[in-house]
């Protein structure tokens, strides 16, 4: 079934063109024309605005489950190191999570080649390969997020997803510099009890975020220096070229 | 309140109160409704930070890119006026 806003605002807009074709050529009245124009911007924006066929609480209990489900396997490997979120190529964005402290990171080439299962080998190296909740959310969220996009929008898209789809936050500011991403969010509405998920990939929204770099931008992306500061969390996103 | 149904309501509001505002000092052309449409449209568009979907065109949704055709139109119109 189609969403009552968009049948709304097809409706609206119908009412408008008739409306206004009606006024113009039988009345001969402007401002009733205008009016008619009016209803037509409305009810096409009302058609045009993204739908949200899933609860914000629904998605939220998802993103929970899913979360426990990837510390539970975090905790079963010891995973220690920083995630490297990686761009698709299978249809998900998923995040390679090296089980050895190596000081060398293999080739992101070498990572991309590896085998999609939970435990792989890179460069004779053990991994992990962990598909993120954030990779999911894009689609669900129904966004158009163009692929190979510039990252000037970027704080609309996770203020869209952030704020409005998942109501994980209460306000999202971002600043890019070159490759350096930083997300500053206020007033975090989730509490989730995942600390190795936290130490790996990021807090669930910074995790999110670096999904929705990584679908815009296609390249790699890493959480780093994530800060706590009152009701204020801050991160630095780093795009890997 | 979520963000896209704020900017449809406020978008109401500032179109029907400049409709009413317009049609109070008895304005009769066209153009200059439709031209402060626009301006509205697209400044609150850029205030509220508004992704919708479908298409988009140099960062523009459908509605306005059509609206800016038109004032494009509009503008162009003004300007063949003056140079005849």
């Amino acid at each position: 079934m189609k969403d009552r806003f968009v049948i709304f605002g097809w409706g609206l807009t119908s009412f408008g063109i008739f409306f206004s074709a009606f006024c113009y050529f039988i009345i001969y009245s402007i401002p009733l024309t205008a009016l008619g124009l009016g209803c037509i911007i409305i009810g096409l924006t009302i058609s045009l605005i993204p739908p949200h066929p899933i609860p914000n609480k629904v998605v939220k209990t998802i993103l929970i489950g899913s979360i426990a489900s990837i510390e539970a396997i975090l905790e079963e490997f010891n995973a220690n190191q920083e995630a490297l979120y990686l761009p698709p190529q299978e249809g998900k964005i998923y995040a390679y999570i090296p089980l050895t402290a190596n000081p060398k990171i293999p080739a992101i080439a070498q990572i991309q080649r590896a085998p999609k299962r939970v435990i792989t080998y890179v460069d004779g190296n053990p991994g992990l390969i962990i598909y993120p909740p954030g990779s999911d959310l894009i689609t669900l969220s129904r966004l158009n997020i163009e692929s190979g996009g510039s990252l000037s929008d970027i704080e609309g898209i996770l203020s869209d997803i952030l704020i409005d789809f998942t109501e994980l936050v209460s306000k999202v500011n971002v600043t890019v510099k070159n490759n350096e991403v930083t997300i500053q969010l206020k007033e975090i509405k989730v509490d989730v009890k995942a600390p190795r998920f936290t130490r790996i990939l990021g807090s669930l929204p910074f995790s999110i975020a670096a999904c929705v770099i990584v679908a815009l931008t296609r390249k790699p992306v890493k959480v780093t220096d994530e800060q706590k500061k009152g009701k204020t969390v801050t991160a630095t996103l780093l795009v890997i070229e | 309140m979520e963000r896209h149904l704020l900017f449809v309501i406020i978008l109401a509001i500032i179109i029907f109160v400049s409709l009413a505002g317009l049609a109070a000092i008895g304005e009769g052309r066209l153009d200059v409704y439709l031209s402060v449409f626009t301006i509205e449209y697209l400044a609150m568009r850029e205030i509220l930070r508004i992704r919708t979907r479908g298409f988009s065109f140099a960062g523009l949704d459908p509605v306005a890119l059509g609206l800016c055709v038109i004032f494009g139109f509009i503008v162009l119109k003004k300007v063949i006026e003056i140079l005849r």
